[in-house]
């Protein structure tokens, strides 16, 4: 592999420690925001649907669909239609290219400050959308940022890796909350910062939180 | 460099020229000396060694990404995080120490070859390094674009210590990262932001990474592993594109005639001594000319070559059948083919393309002499030749035949015959050269080519059997008139003096 020749210079130190700290930047690109977001980000519940696929370097995870994935739950809100100018009602996204940002605004439900430590908690209600991101938030409110992709729109919390040990068991009670009539059993905690970007935190299903 | 099987050969040669009082043994040992004859069993050790070792990498790296993968909950974040940092600066740094201190002996010792293999695992552990960050922020995007960060930091390394095989790593994991993200793309899955161009601009980025790493590694592995991923990239555009729209829109058609003409046409005329050129033009300012001047530089184009007659071959073989000219029969209505080529417009109006048949046109007018001896092309060179002449010629053929077929009458009967007397050609003309230069492998594909022909063309046609035993018999015939010619006119050529100087001077 390495060609051979007795009257070879010693190779510098920096040929490799150049690519060595190329290396290292790549790793860490991505845990700084990370990072940034899950330090200073603002904790939101969303309302969520599982399987468990497996990713062969990152191993298994629960697909997360939320309510505020499904364009036609936000055609709804105030603002959709300046996004998505609806010509059909039935095909609310008929005028939105790939990759166009979508930010929701939300809000806590009422209550959530009297809720008792360690209870799991009500999901956060949708009450507008925007293409830009909003300057008019009120204290309580925080805008997350989504774009759309297919017939759905991604958030980047659309995934959340479990361990394989319990992966069944997980799955099973996933299962059994969404049977139940009570859809908010199964709900995401995420931490959103102030530029829309998010990053799930834990799974709530029927009063147990999963953090990993 | 000569090859090992020649050194083997010729140290067995040697030993019985010795013996049989051919040689003295004075000689014999200068021809061991200039050969390293004494170095040939220690080296097959060392080689079946090294790989040992970097197989046992490899396997140790896949039990740290599968561990990571396992996401055991027993050792808490922080403390993966720290283990798998650790990992990967120790075992990064302990190769490379081991590797660079092996170096100067004569084709490296023990401790070359074990940091080499601990290089091979620290690529892997940066794999799972960045896997583990993505899995503990629980990050959507789908693995391509891991697969694909993860090629680049190893291709920088690949640079940095010129290892060819990390460079193949590299080429496997973007490669990798390139067909997931294809298929996440027709399965309309989730895609990180940025990696729609990426898989788009490919063929520019598998050539602009990998190009300049095999001349660098002086690797035709590598560089073999460059071509197909150009244009594996470039022809998953075209692939969209399809052929019922060629009727109706002049794109289509000029599209696909470049799927069948642009890999080979640019793959024949590939000219090493004009990249090694604009490589040194690049690298003029930087004053850098590399810790190995001494040595020749690659030579790649026999293999760019070969890549070249078996793709051309592939496509002719394709054409030679009946049903392939007779496909285009629904004629969709030209707004339907042009929203069609709407669709597919993201992929076919890549810059690749262009550069692509720009860099094409430059290589066919550097090989027929223009540039001069720019960037001190070689003046051993090949220069345009008859052979030149020759691919250019079937490539003409083609492009012409299918544009003929597509934009302006189907020719049916006209293109199946001609496309069958291209394949002959191909075939024998490869049998001859190959029997010409001593190279078994043109010699066997052509074989291969001929006789695929023969019984593709048989198997085909079940009807009109009186015909078909008429083509065999005038077939057959000529291909015997066209022998006897050749024999007579190798005959004329070995008459006419002077051939050769050697021939001159022969008594006889």
């Amino acid at each position: 592999m390495t060609p051979s020749r007795s009257a070879r210079r010693a190779i510098a130190p920096w040929r490799f420690w150049l690519p060595l700290g190329f290396q290292a930047v790549l790793i860490l690109l991505l845990p700084a925001q990370a990072l940034y977001t899950q330090a200073v980000g603002t904790p939101v519940v969303l309302q969520t649907a599982p399987v468990d696929p497996y990713d062969f370097l990152r191993g298994y995870y629960v697909t997360l669909n939320y309510d505020i994935s499904i364009p036609r739950n936000l055609a709804e809100l105030p603002g959709w239609e300046a996004i998505a100018p609806a010509e059909d009602p039935d095909n609310p996204t008929a005028a939105l290219a790939a990759d166009t940002p979508i930010y929701v605004v939300l809000e806590p439900p009422a209550g959530d400050a009297n809720r008792p430590e360690g209870s799991q908690p009500a999901p956060w209600m949708p009450v507008r959308v925007s293409g830009d991101r909003p300057t008019d938030l009120t204290a309580s409110q925080i805008a997350l940022r989504g774009t759309y992709q297919n017939g759905r729109i991604l958030y980047g919390l659309e995934r959340y890796y479990i361990p394989e040990d319990q992966r069944q068991e997980i799955n099973d009670r996933i299962q059994a909350a969404q049977q139940s009539d009570n859809p908010e059993a199964y709900v995401v905690e995420v931490k959103i910062d102030s530029m829309g970007r998010s990053l799930p935190i834990r799974i709530w299903v029927e009063g147990e939180a999963y953090r990993f | 460099m000569v090859s090992e099987s020649f050194r083997r050969q010729l140290r067995q040669e040697a030993a019985r020229w010795q013996q049989d009082g051919l040689i003295s043994p004075e000689q014999y040992q200068q021809l061991a000396n200039r050969y390293r004859l004494d170095r040939l069993d220690t080296a097959a050790r060392d080689r079946f060694i090294a790989i040992l070792l970097a197989l046992g990498g490899v396997l140790l790296g896949i039990g740290v990404i599968t561990f990571v993968a396992a996401n055991w909950q027993s050792i808490p974040r922080g403390v993966k995080v720290i283990l798998l940092l650790a990992l990967f600066f120790g075992i990064n740094w302990a190769g490379f120490s081991l590797w660079r201190s092996g170096q100067g002996t004569d084709g490296g010792d023990w401790r070359q070859r074990l940091g080499h293999g601990l290089l091979i695992l620290g690529a892997l552990t940066l794999g799972a390094t960045l896997a583990l960050f993505g899995q503990l922020f629980h990050q959507s995007g789908s693995a391509a674009g891991l697969c694909i960060i993860w090629g680049l930091g190893v291709v920088g390394m690949a640079y940095g210590l010129r290892l060819t095989s990390l460079g193949l790593l590299a080429g496997l994991l973007v490669g990798m990262g390139y067909w997931l993200g294809i298929r996440d793309f027709v399965f309309n899955e989730v895609q990180a932001t940025g990696m729609d161009l990426l898989l788009r601009e490919m063929p520019l980025v598998a050539g602009v990474l990998f190009l300049p790493l095999a001349y660098w590694c002086r690797s035709t592995l590598l560089f073999g592993l460059t071509a197909i991923a150009v244009f594996s990239s470039l022809l998953m555009g075209f692939g969209q594109i399809n052929p019922d729209w060629v009727n109706t829109t002049a794109t289509a058609t000029v599209l696909l005639i470049l799927t069948f003409t642009l890999p080979p046409a640019f793959l024949w005329a590939y000219g090493d001594d004009l990249w090694l050129g604009i490589g040194g033009f690049l690298r003029r300012p930087l004053g850098w000319v590399g810790d190995r001047p001494q040595e020749p530089p690659a030579n790649f184009r026999p293999t760019a070559r070969d890549f070249a007659i078996l793709y051309l071959s592939i496509g002719v073989y394709i054409f030679s059948f009946h049903w392939s000219w007779l496909e285009t029969t629904v004629s969709p209505t030209p707004e339907d083919a042009s929203l069609g080529l709407a669709l597919v417009a993201p992929w076919i109006s890549s810059v690749s393309l262009p550069v692509l048949t720009v860099l094409l046109i430059v290589q066919w007018l550097w090989l027929a002499g223009w540039g001069g001896d720019w960037a001190g092309r070689s003046r051993d060179s090949q220069r345009f030749n008859q052979m030149d002449a020759t691919i250019l010629a079937i490539l003409g053929a083609i492009a012409i035949i299918l544009a003929i077929h597509w934009s302006l009458t189907p020719l049916p009967a006209l293109g199946t015959f001609v496309f069958n007397g291209l394949l002959f050609l191909l075939g024998a003309g490869l049998m001859r050269e190959g029997l010409g230069d001593g190279t078994r492998r043109q010699f066997w594909l052509g074989l291969i080519l001929l006789t695929l022909q023969i019984l593709s063309r048989v198997l085909e046609y079940e009807t009109g059997l009186l015909l078909k035993s008429l083509t065999f018999l005038l077939c057959g015939v000529g291909v015997m008139a066209i022998g006897l010619w050749f024999e007579r006119h190798v005959r004329t050529l070995a008459a006419a003096p002077p051939l050769t100087a050697t021939r001159e001077e022969d008594p006889s």
